[in-house]
């Protein structure tokens, strides 16, 4: 099985060179690796400040990483010629989270889905209404929506519009920023179901970002948790969601599962400011397994077993209070 | 005793593409001291009802055609501008989903938070300083913030100080709509936690709003299900939770997949809500009911009651 996309000991920071005051440096993303094998799904779940908006920007190359390298297909991006800068450019798309500023208001649906074809210069007008109609039956959307503008459909809609925007080329992998967090609650399970069904019949390679973890859960086969630029936990879905070994995952995990207010710690703290980075694990404030060692010395992703990674001084003292299970029986009704 | 009673209320949107009937036989009452939840998707009209009970529909282009908003036995449909302007914010008060559009990024909190105080109250300079920093310290915002832009401060902490400055006018009657979804999950349950807190120590009544069924379940003491302008099912949150009768709010469970477990395939709901550039003779939801029959698309369903607190709009549920 190889690699789509890579990311090596990636770094990125940004720089505010002061004139009249100090320079300061936030450091947002810390020597990040990552892998995604080809045809499956990467989770990457955080929360605001985590990182992983970055982390796609980086993979979608809309800016270079500080240090460390990102390979495409095994190949270094850096080194890529420039037909192969252009089949990367083709086959890496992205789906957003709000469908309301993605999609051009002034540009046709039609238009809107063809342009990715049309940018190429490689095909002609026919082949390209073809391939539209096409994508747009794939992802259930009428065919006389092509002359309507965004405005005229609901936020779903415009999901799926991007949805058939970001998979015209057939592209080897998908970037799904937050593509449901927007979206009402009966139609998130609509994008969610489509999303996988295109998976299973295109064998398209997702990289999956959201804050929740269930949702992440359903469509991943490995999933990355982010905390304050670095990679705190890493592994295949099952053993994240029903065996994490990370305060941070546990505190994921058990907001979600929160039925009553008396469960919930009034105040469980935020994430650090990027301005005033803290000593040793950045999760040491709000940790309720916060040891001296925690506050001095930041641990390191370890591998525990498996493949399974996470990056914690007491690993061990998780307590697994409340998990998510994973239950992939197919239910009786149609899709 | 009610604090709030919204009663047959009809309301239509202006538009560039014509009249939307947004809000159609709406009723519905809040008791003082009580937190009442209003659950529904986009469109379904619930921050519309929410825009009309703070009065602001003429700012919106919202148009009443008939019923009644009271507020203390007042109806605030006919309040005056001046009475208006007594009643925002000292009386009743909200508060939306993106604090940003409560604050102004030119000025620091502080100068906000003592602006609003002395609007609404005759108090010193000194006095309104008091009152912030006690409203400030029970929403566990640190004195220092105060003195901060609001760039300079998270989401969490924005919409704790939004709280703030709505407590500190000590309203009878506040709107919460969306307020925690546009916050990390982490800080969600803190800041439910805490508005739960204050609303029993302040004696407020609390309207929440949200499309969130664990966040609306976790607050509210009675629940109402809006659909396509509509109550469709009004309820205690055991009411809802173990005895939903209403085909929407069956189908709204188990699309939100309640027990976090992860399956093979979402539940979903076939369709979308209707389109409300038409009047809708019969039941809202009749296009997507599986038990639909034509008399629920030729009328509207009666209200049943089922129990004290328990009522539903339908017609299945009237006829057995």
């Amino acid at each position: 099985m190889s690699n789509v996309i890579e990311l090596k000991n990636v770094d990125k920071s940004y720089t505010n060179s002061g004139f009249l005051k100090k320079t300061t440096c936030a450091h947002i993303l810390k020597n990040i690796s990552l892998q995604v094998e080809k045809g499956t799904t990467l989770g990457l779940v955080g929360e605001s400040g985590s990182g992983k908006t970055t982390t796609t920007r980086m993979i979608l190359r809309q800016e270079k990483p500080t240090n460390g390298e990102l390979f495409y297909e095994g190949k270094n991006v850096e080194e890529l010629t420039k037909e192969e800068e252009e089949e990367y450019r083709n086959n890496v798309q992205v789906v957003f989270q709000n469908p309301y500023s993605s999609l051009n208001p002034k540009m046709r649906v039609g238009e809107i889905i063809a342009e990715p074809l049309v940018i190429t210069g490689k095909y002609n007008k026919e082949e390209i209404k073809k391939r539209v109609r096409s994508i747009m039956e794939k992802v259930g959307l009428a065919q006389d929506y092509v002359e309507r503008f965004p405005s005229e459909f609901s936020g779903g809609q415009r999901q799926r519009i991007a949805i058939a925007r970001a998979l015209i080329q057939n592209p080897q992998l998908v970037i799904l920023d937050e593509p449901v967090s927007a979206l009402d609650v009966s139609v998130r399970g609509q994008i969610m179901n489509l999303l996988k069904r295109l998976q299973e019949k295109n064998k398209t390679t997702y990289i999956f970002i959201s804050h929740d973890i269930a949702t992440v859960g359903f469509l991943s086969d490995t999933i990355a948790v982010m905390y304050f630029g670095t990679i705190v936990e890493y592994g295949k879905t099952e053993d994240i969601l029903e065996n994490y070994r990370h305060p941070y995952t546990e505190m994921l995990i058990s907001s979600d599962s929160v039925r009553n207010l008396s469960e919930a710690e009034e105040e469980s703290g935020e994430i650090p400011s990027h301005y005033d980075e803290p000593k040793g694990c950045p999760f040491a404030g709000r940790c309720k397994y916060a040891t001296d060692e925690c506050r001095n010395v930041t641990p390191q992703l370890k591998d525990i077993g498996d493949g399974h990674k996470v990056a914690c001084h007491n690993a061990e003292s998780i307590t697994l209070k409340s998990v998510v299970k994973i239950n992939r029986r197919k239910p009786e009704y149609q899709i | 005793m009610n604090i709030l009673e919204v009663k047959n209320l009809v309301s239509q949107l202006n538009t560039e593409d014509g009249v939307l009937h947004i809000i159609n036989d709406v009723s519905f009452a809040v008791k003082e001291d009580e937190c009442f939840g209003i659950i529904g998707e986009s469109g379904c009209g619930k921050t519309m009802t929410s825009m009309s009970i703070l009065g602001y529909s003429d700012r919106i282009g919202l148009k009443a055609v008939s019923g009644e908003i009271l507020f203390k036995g007042e109806d605030v449909l006919k309040f005056s501008k001046k009475r208006l302007r007594e009643y925002n914010g000292k009386e009743a008060a909200i508060i939306l989903q993106d604090p940003m559009q409560a604050l102004d990024p030119l000025f620091t909190i502080k100068d906000q938070m003592i602006e609003t105080i002395r609007r609404h109250q005759k108090v010193s300079k000194k006095e309104a300083e008091k009152i912030m920093i006690e409203t400030a310290e029970s929403l566990s915002v640190a004195k220092e913030k105060l003195n901060c832009y609001p760039h300079q401060l998270s989401g969490g902490m924005l919409q704790r100080i939004v709280g703030a400055m709505v407590l500190s006018c000590r309203p009878k009657l506040i709107i919460a709509d969306e307020p925690t979804t546009a916050l990390d999950v982490t800080i969600q349950l803190q800041y439910l936690k805490l508005l739960k807190r204050l609303q029993k120590e302040y004696h407020t009544a609390l309207i929440f709003i949200s499309h969130d069924i664990k966040v609306i379940s976790m607050m509210c003491d009675r629940i109402a299900v809006m659909y396509a302008g509509e109550i469709v099912e009004t309820g205690t949150r055991d009411d809802l939770f173990y005895h939903p009768k209403h085909p929407y709010t069956q189908a709204l469970f188990k699309a939100t997949n309640i027990d976090g477990n992860i399956r093979e395939r979402y539940e979903t709901i076939d369709g979308a809500p209707p389109n409300l550039k038409e009047e809708i003779a019969g039941c809202p939801f009749a296009e997507r009911c599986q038990y639909a029959t034509d008399a629920c698309i030729s009328g509207k369903p009666e209200v049943v009651k089922i129990n004290d607190e328990h009522t539903v709009k339908c017609r299945r549920i009237a006829d057995e």
